[in-house]
């Protein structure tokens, strides 16, 4: 509405102006308020705990990728199978052997009773990925079911993440393809240890770090979660070390590590729980605060 | 706009976001194409539709979207910046006498030439934006133009798919 002359005054005129200029950039201020938020979300959300709900571990997506999951599921069932048979075959040289081991031993005085430190659950995978640089997959326990984050993951072939979110019946796991995600693990040949890192392109390699000089892995050396780790009890396969690299002016050797797990076909994982990492951490922090 | 309008825009908006979240998302060739299908859900938005509800259309669907990745801003951001940029090509391509009321983002009513110009740079500046977010470092830069640029191609071919397959042309115009 036009305001006589003689009425407008340099506020009213700047008031105007001011809601005018902002009404015409409406659409890049809000461009930029969304922007805004988003990156926030995106760069502060694996802290904040307010956002949640904000993965596929909530209810409904849960249950959306549940369903999807169960088509695609028919698949693989030639691949699982195959897995099953494989851990069976597995577990079963594990108990010829044990047995034959407490038929040696005997009785044994110097055993002291320990409780027990890890309980395994079995879980679906219902959603995964191994193509982008950050991986993550869901499966479908919960917290209903005794999962906790921070809980190790394995599979019948090896190391496959950490829970990082739960809800009552789905959890996201943050898998070893994770640009983020270091592993504690050693040479099982001369118990060199070490960390392994995933590149970020390879779903089927992933580097080992700090194996200094004096070490002399072998191409096809075994590598095995350390005693090191409060995630994953010690002896959990790895993978097998594919390329070595030594440069002259290196501290540590540059070496590339097939993984045993196929992350592409995972179909049902073990979630470990350690009974006694709360102890360990509670001895291990004040000691040195770094450790996790 | 009648009704019959806006149905047809929200069945075409959840089609490509369940596209995307059920199919496309686990969708890619060699490691370097990947299908973002869903940013044809605002990308098709009536082409004179308020910026301000396709920029809010757009973070909605990116979260949502981030909710299947666990990857939660990554799509949003990404999808806000494309929603921004549809806003200034549009304007842009505007054709010498104005867009008139049965004008809408396809080959058939547009033209190729126009339809191309359009959508392509809109894709290829999303994917770009989604992958240097997603490696937040420089370091892989030729990967990174490589991967936006055969995801935009292949993105731009499901899209192509969808709209021809499920919306046949409402007559000859």
């Amino acid at each position: 509405m036009p305001v006589p002359l003689s009425k407008r005054t340099f506020a009213g005129f700047l008031m105007g102006g001011l809601f005018l200029f902002f009404f015409r950039i409406r659409v890049f201020m809000l461009f930029l308020i969304l922007e805004g938020l988003s990156l926030w979300l995106l760069f502060s959300a694996n802290s904040y705990q307010g956002v949640v709900w904000l993965n596929s571990s909530n209810a409904v997506a849960g249950r959306i990728l549940e369903i999807s999951g169960t088509v695609n599921s028919y698949f693989y069932l030639n691949t699982e199978n195959a897995e099953l048979a494989r851990e069976n075959a597995n577990l079963n040289a594990r108990l010829k052997a044990m047995e034959a081991e407490r038929a040696s031993f005997g009785l044994d005085t110097m055993h002291f009773p320990r409780p027990i430190e890890y309980k395994y659950r079995v879980a679906k995978v219902i959603n995964n990925s191994v193509a982008r640089v950050k991986n993550f997959m869901t499966i479908n326990r919960g917290t209903e079911d005794g999962i906790k984050a921070g809980m190790g993951v394995i599979s019948a072939l090896g190391v496959v993440g950490r829970v990082k979110n739960c809800s009552a019946h789905y959890s996201t796991i943050t898998s070893a393809l994770h640009s983020d995600m270091l592993i504690s693990a050693g040479i099982k040949r001369n118990n060199a240890f070490g960390t392994i890192r995933w590149e970020g392109n390879n779903p089927y390699q992933a580097r080992m770090l700090y194996i200094a000089r004096h070490i002399k892995p072998l191409v096809g050396d075994t590598i095995i979660t350390s005693d090191y780790s409060t995630v994953f009890p010690s002896g959990i396969m790895v993978g097998k070390i594919a390329k070595i690299k030594l440069n002259d002016n290196e501290t540590f050797y540059d070496i590339t590590v097939n993984l045993s797990t196929d992350f592409s076909t995972l179909s049902y994982v073990y979630v470990i729980e350690n009974t006694l990492k709360a102890e360990r951490d509670s001895l291990q922090q004040p000691t040195n605060p770094e450790l996790k | 706009m009648n009704s019959k309008a806006i149905f047809r825009i929200v069945v075409y908006f959840l089609n490509f976001l369940a596209l995307q979240w059920l199919v496309a998302r686990n969708l890619n060739l060699g490691g370097i194409a990947f299908c973002h299908a869903y940013i044809g859900a605002i990308l098709l938005l009536p082409i004179e539709f308020n910026a301000v509800m396709v920029l809010l259309l757009a973070f909605a669907s990116g979260l949502m979207t981030d909710v299947f990745y666990d990857t939660p801003g990554l799509h949003a951001a990404a999808a806000v910046f494309a929603a921004w940029l549809r806003h200034l090509n549009q304007k842009i391509l505007t054709p010498a006498g104005g867009y008139e009321d049965y004008m809408e983002v396809s080959v058939g009513s547009m033209g190729l030439r126009w339809y191309l110009l359009f959508m392509l740079p809109v894709l290829f500046f999303h994917s770009l934006m989604l992958f240097l977010l997603e490696y937040a470092s420089l370091d892989h830069i030729l990967l990174i133009l490589a991967k936006a640029a055969a995801s935009s191609a292949f993105t731009l071919i499901i899209i192509l798919i969808v709209q021809n397959a499920l919306y046949r042309p409402q007559g000859n115009r």
